[in-house]
């Protein structure tokens, strides 16, 4: 009862509509916020960020707790990399690529070890964090937004992951590989649009 | 020792000195609002009071965020004539515009106020207007439309809409109140308490609330910000006594004080409240969304909170001993040094 209601929340949540607004980090309410709120207007950030902890996740206990560790570590050390460096390369295609890989990953079922998870979250988180980072260079912002992406990554990556590890029932099983093919289809979308559009 | 044993071993200190690496990001991340400021919620405020027929005298102030202004541009109506030379004044957080205008055509009600710019933000801009004869509109402009029609009226739909927001920003950048409620969190020991403890602190805030806002009792802002913050040291001294293994009547009856407590911070929301003003003609349903909004926010912060603590024990975290005492510590540290910040001003 309390787990439907649960899903019920989290459904209603995801389809409420809300107007999006652009990606500049001037929230008026401080940079710590600038950073949270940048990270979640940012669908394919957040969408490569749910495919990894959903990924992850689904590996156990051991793995989920690796990613809440590496992942936000990963993050921060990508993102100021790129904050601080002149890299002026795009991810884009990677994390198109990425959100391919996971949601494929997810949608079969793989299971891997604790270590392979765990390496899975330094390389995403890391290739996420990088491209968060150059998003944030772009808009001027600094290591304060940075801590509050890392914030929400860690608060993200937390509750998905022990989500998917306290849920072991056959049909949430059949959702959780719905949800990688959807992933997956967002990330073939976003191969296509890069292509179209003729960005790398 | 067999490879595999080593091998355990050296996982097991990997996955501690990353703990450790980890709870410190943590730490770092929860002191970074607190360390902005107290109350941080800014965004551009529009103020136009008709001070004789046709004529309006209008403040226009917009935050400054690390030393940038905000980039947006306030366009009156093309029929609204200046009929002095606006005065700019540079604040230290803001930038404050000030300017007499004049309408031929009179009324403003029907005009289009435009913010130039602000779709590329997502700063939000309050809005308010008030006529000779008391009527009056409060509205939040969003990056998603950057223009307002003014409307002489505004229908309950809108004044419940404007002001829940209000409510739920208010309280979302209240750091001082979530941490207060965060350190209620920490020394009640039961669901049961829990939810009779954060009724009690609602139940206070909105009595005091009401009564600030309608004017019968005021408390000068200055004295009352500070009561606030000793209210959380008040709660820091309490958390070190649960671990210790002592108890007191604030660990016994967690509710009593929540219920005295709240009473001082529903001053402090009655400030939220004064600052942006009532619509003469809706006050109880404005005060009412208001404290719906209130409620939602600090639900929320609830509910976010229960959530991590529930993930973190089903993930099976076992972090080093030192980080259970952390949030207590925050709790008591931000609160004493608020106190001593705050007490300072007084003299």
């Amino acid at each position: 009862m309390r787990r439907s209601a649960v899903g019920v929340l989290l459904a209603a949540a995801l389809c409420a509509p809300t107007p999006s607004y652009a990606h500049l980090v001037n929230s008026g309410l401080g940079p710590f916020y600038d950073g949270a709120l940048h990270l979640m207007l940012t669908p394919m950030d957040l969408v490569g960020l749910a495919a990894l902890s959903l990924f992850v996740g689904s590996q156990g206990a051991g793995a989920g707790r690796l990613l809440v560790i590496i992942a936000p570590l990963a993050w921060l050390l990508a993102g100021a990399v790129a904050l601080y460096s002149r890299v002026d390369a795009s991810f884009a295609v990677v994390n198109a690529g990425s959100l391919v890989l996971l949601g494929g990953c997810i949608a079969l079922g793989l299971k891997t070890s604790p270590a392979v998870a765990a390496v899975a979250a330094a390389v995403f988180g890391g290739l996420l964090g990088f491209q968060s980072g150059l998003e944030l260079r772009a808009a001027g912002a600094d290591w304060v937004a940075l801590i509050g992406t890392v914030a929400v990554v860690l608060a993200v990556t937390l509750l998905i992951s022990a989500l998917v590890v306290s849920y072991t029932a056959f049909a949430f099983r059949v959702v959780l590989r719905v949800l990688g093919s959807w992933a997956a289809a967002t990330g073939l979308l976003s191969f296509g649009w890069i292509m179209a559009s003729g960005a790398s | 020792m067999t490879k595999q044993a080593d091998q355990a071993v050296r996982f097991r200190m990997l996955h501690r000195i990353a703990l450790q690496a980890f709870v410190l990001l943590c730490l770092v991340a929860a002191g970074m609002p607190p360390a902005a400021e107290a109350h941080e919620s800014r965004p551009a405020y529009l103020q136009i009071r008709e001070v004789a027929p046709a004529r309006y005298d209008v403040l226009w102030r917009t935050p400054v965020n690390s030393g940038m202004p905000l980039p947006v541009m306030l366009r009156l109506p093309e029929a609204a004539r200046n009929t002095a030379d606006p005065i700019i004044q540079r604040l230290n957080d803001s930038t404050v515009e000030r300017r007499r205008i004049e309408l031929p055509e009179g009324d403003l009600a029907g005009q289009r106020i435009d913010f130039v710019g602000l779709q590329a933000t997502i700063t939000d801009v309050l809005v308010r207007v008030s006529w000779l004869d008391g009527r009056q509109v409060t509205e939040i402009v969003r990056p998603a439309r950057p223009w307002i029609e003014l409307s002489d009226r505004q229908s309950i739909w809108q004044v419940a809409r404007t002001y829940t927001t209000l409510g739920i920003e208010h309280i979302l950048m209240g750091f001082d109140h979530l941490l207060f409620v965060a350190g209620l969190m920490i020394i009640v020991r039961s669901t049961r308490s829990l939810i009779k403890t954060i009724t009690a602190f609602t139940v206070a805030h909105s009595i005091t609330l009401a009564i600030a806002t309608l004017g019968y009792a005021s408390v000068p802002a200055a004295p009352l910000n500070a009561a606030i913050a000793l209210s959380i040291l008040f709660l820091g001294v309490e958390v070190v006594r649960l671990w210790r293994g002592q108890t007191s009547f604030t660990l016994r009856h967690p509710w009593i004080v929540a219920f005295a407590f709240g009473l001082l911070h529903g001053f402090g929301f009655a400030s939220g409240l004064t600052t942006v003003g009532l619509p003469t003609s809706d006050i109880p349903l404005a005060l009412l969304a208001f404290n719906i909004g209130v409620e939602i926010g600090q639900l929320a912060f609830v509910v976010v909170i229960l959530l991590l603590h529930r993930a973190i024990r089903i993930l099976q975290f076992d972090p080093p001993r030192w980080t259970y005492y952390a949030p207590g510590y925050l709790v008591g540290s931000l609160g004493a040094f608020w106190t001593i910040e705050r007490a300072l001003i007084l003299f």
